[in-house]
């Protein structure tokens, strides 16, 4: 066997033996009976599953993103089982659902340049999900962003519309990536690239913002300007757009604050959560004492208080995980996660096609910022917005889409150089 | 109680281990990170792979290359000397895609022991682009090898796609973009 896959493998069974034990751990401390240690598993048994599959089919991929996600699952799954484990018992088919999702989707995309012919129908496919779900969606929370059947099947289309964004900006930035790095004009002393290349994007991105914030889902707005940044800078490497764009964001962030009532709570929640503390500051003043109350070392599972908190299984699960964890444990939480950022960027920056590399980097980027916003919120460095913390909070969506953004990260390390030199 | 100490004991494990994985996988893409400044040599490739590869041959020249992300390039990989059955290197630059206003420019260009690329005059090769520079690069040879050097160009230039800071060496097939022109340096 290779080296690299049996570092891989032994990352597996390493992420299998820290689940296990924090399984056990749960077990002990909850009252459950000593079996149930056992569903832990099931996740990195799926992992595993999923590894040897993929190399039947091309085994020239990266090899450290399944450990790392499967361990991150495996804590995720910790946290909820402690809190609901109705939500932990669904929350496990939703992460088998995704690794069969992973499988399939990297042996159905025999060629990563093959999605970008496809990315006129992913814009369009996007921007009709967010008009569908603003005109029909089901109202949870004070926002609709769900689509489906209330009682039988609902689904959160925000988190397939990232995907297909993705795709769709990789797509129409890689096909025009020269024009506009070269083609520029100057506006106030500042070389941009020219409008009629950049307008159909800036359209359809101000479109995109204009939904998400008038559904109140500003944590979306955020992820979105923030992967078109990324993206058109990576293809220009104008340091001027960015600056822009980041002017942009600041109007429009007092625009927003001062239009939108609901992006004024927020702010002001987050200035001062105290003017409020049971109502709109309720969240955060609760996250920020679960935080104390973890301390260094946290306090240990099936302790603590987490399941009393609102949100703890979504927007919270990471100040859950702060206070059994501790600091040391959030930031263990926080490297791995930040590891898988980190491969996703290394992907990109070693592919060997242009569409490719764009959209390792979006999903990259939004897998970052989507991290970033979340822990950001909870820890009151930013206000707090109502995101998914990748693979750890519940939500069928979001797990599923995650994985399916994987098998497209993996199935774009197969162009990556270097190209392994010691494959079986 | 027991299970409280228990409890703590494997608080404590469980945050080691998670570390250990964390150091492992760090210290592991590191070494890979490094080992890529090398090049390396073509692996065995799955069946598939080697279909998908043969399949997307030819679209290879169109495709265009990478964005242009890092920040230094990585040196092309050293090329093989050619067979002694096949004809003698000639040397030479093929224009693998003009820019507007150039058709003027020979679809080959010989190259000799150093030439010079730029949209003044007294270049040894001259392009009729807004977006080259006066004095924009130059290919020259040393010890029997070919050196690209950007000249301080404004918009720069690429080699495989990646911006070049400074000389580096240029292998066979490499492709480089100095404005809207791309040329493919051939070594026979």
């Amino acid at each position: 066997m290779s080296q690299a896959r049996r570092n891989e493998l032994l990352l597996l069974l390493l992420a299998a033996l820290i689940v296990g034990l924090g399984a056990v751990l749960v077990c002990l401390g909850m009252g459950y009976p000593l079996w149930r240690a056992t569903r832990a598993l099931a996740i990195v048994g799926a992992a595993i599953g999923a590894a040897i599959m993929l190399d039947l089919a091309d085994p020239r991929r990266d090899r450290w993103l399944l450990p790392l996600t499967a361990l991150i699952c495996g804590v995720g799954f910790l946290l909820l089982w402690q809190l609901s484990e109705h939500q932990a018992a669904r929350q496990v088919v939703w992460m088998l659902t995704g690794a069969g999702m992973l499988v399939a989707v990297y042996y159905l995309i025999e060629d990563v340049r093959d999605l970008s012919r496809l990315k006129y129908t992913a814009g369009v496919g996007g921007v009709a999900l967010m008009v569908a779900t603003m005109v029909w969606g089901v109202e949870a929370g004070g926002a609709r962003l769900w689509l489906g059947i209330p009682g039988l099947f609902t689904f959160q289309p925000g988190e397939i519309v990232k995907v297909l964004m993705c795709i769709f900006l990789a797509g129409y930035i890689a096909d025009r990536a020269e024009l506009l790095r070269q083609d520029t004009s100057r506006v106030a002393g500042v070389a941009l690239p020219r409008l009629r290349h950049i307008a159909p994007l800036l359209l359809i991105v101000c479109f995109a913002l204009a939904i998400f914030v008038f559904q109140r889902d500003l944590g979306a707005a955020v992820l979105f300007f923030g992967l078109f940044v990324a993206m058109v800078y990576l293809a220009t490497l104008r340091k001027s757009f960015v600056l822009v764009a980041l002017l942009f964001f600041a109007l429009g962030g007092v625009g927003a604050y001062y239009g939108f009532h609901h992006v004024a709570t927020r702010v002001d929640m987050w200035i001062n959560p105290w003017q409020a503390p049971t109502e709109g500051g309720y969240q955060i003043l609760q996250a920020l004492f679960a935080l104390g109350e973890g301390g260094v070392l946290g306090t240990g599972f099936a302790s603590g208080w987490g399941a009393a908190m609102p949100a703890a299984t979504t927007d919270l699960i990471f100040a859950v995980g702060a206070e059994q964890l501790g600091l040391v444990g959030a930031l263990g939480l926080l490297l791995l996660l930040a590891l898988v950022a980190w491969r996703g960027f290394a992907i990109a920056w070693q592919s060997t096609d242009r569409f490719g590399a764009l959209l390792a980097t979006g999903l990259a980027t939004v897998f970052s910022l989507q991290t970033l916003v979340i822990v950001g919120g909870v820890t009151k460095l930013i206000p707090l917005t109502g995101i998914t913390l990748p693979f750890v909070s519940y939500g069928g969506t979001s797990v599923v889409v995650n994985f399916i953004a994987l098998s497209l990260l993996l199935a774009v390390s197969r162009d990556c150089i270097p190209h392994r030199s010691d494959e079986d | 109680m027991v299970i409280a100490v228990v409890l703590t004991v494997g608080k404590y494990l469980f945050l080691l281990l998670v570390y250990l994985f964390v150091y492992r996988v760090f210290r592991g893409m590191m070494a890979e990170l490094t080992r890529a400044e090398a090049p390396q040599p073509a692996p065995a490739r799955s069946a598939r792979a080697v279909r998908r590869q043969r399949a997307a041959a030819p679209s290879r020249r169109a495709r265009e290359p990478v964005p242009a992300a890092a920040a230094t390039s990585r040196p092309a990989p050293v090329p093989a000397p050619p067979p002694a059955s096949e004809p003698p290197p000639r040397p030479r630059l093929v224009v693998v895609k003009a820019a507007e206003d150039n058709e003027a420019l020979p679809p080959e260009i010989p190259l000799s022991a150093a030439a010079t690329i730029g949209r003044g005059p007294d270049n040894s090769i001259t392009l009729n682009d807004r977006y080259v520079s006066g004095h924009h690069a130059q290919i020259h040879l040393r010890e029997g090898r070919r050196f690209l050097l950007d000249r301080g160009s404004t918009n720069g230039t690429l080699l495989n796609g990646r911006p070049i800071t400074g000389e580096v060496e240029i292998g066979d097939r490499d492709q480089i973009s100095i404005g809207a022109t791309i040329f493919e340096y051939r070594m026979s």
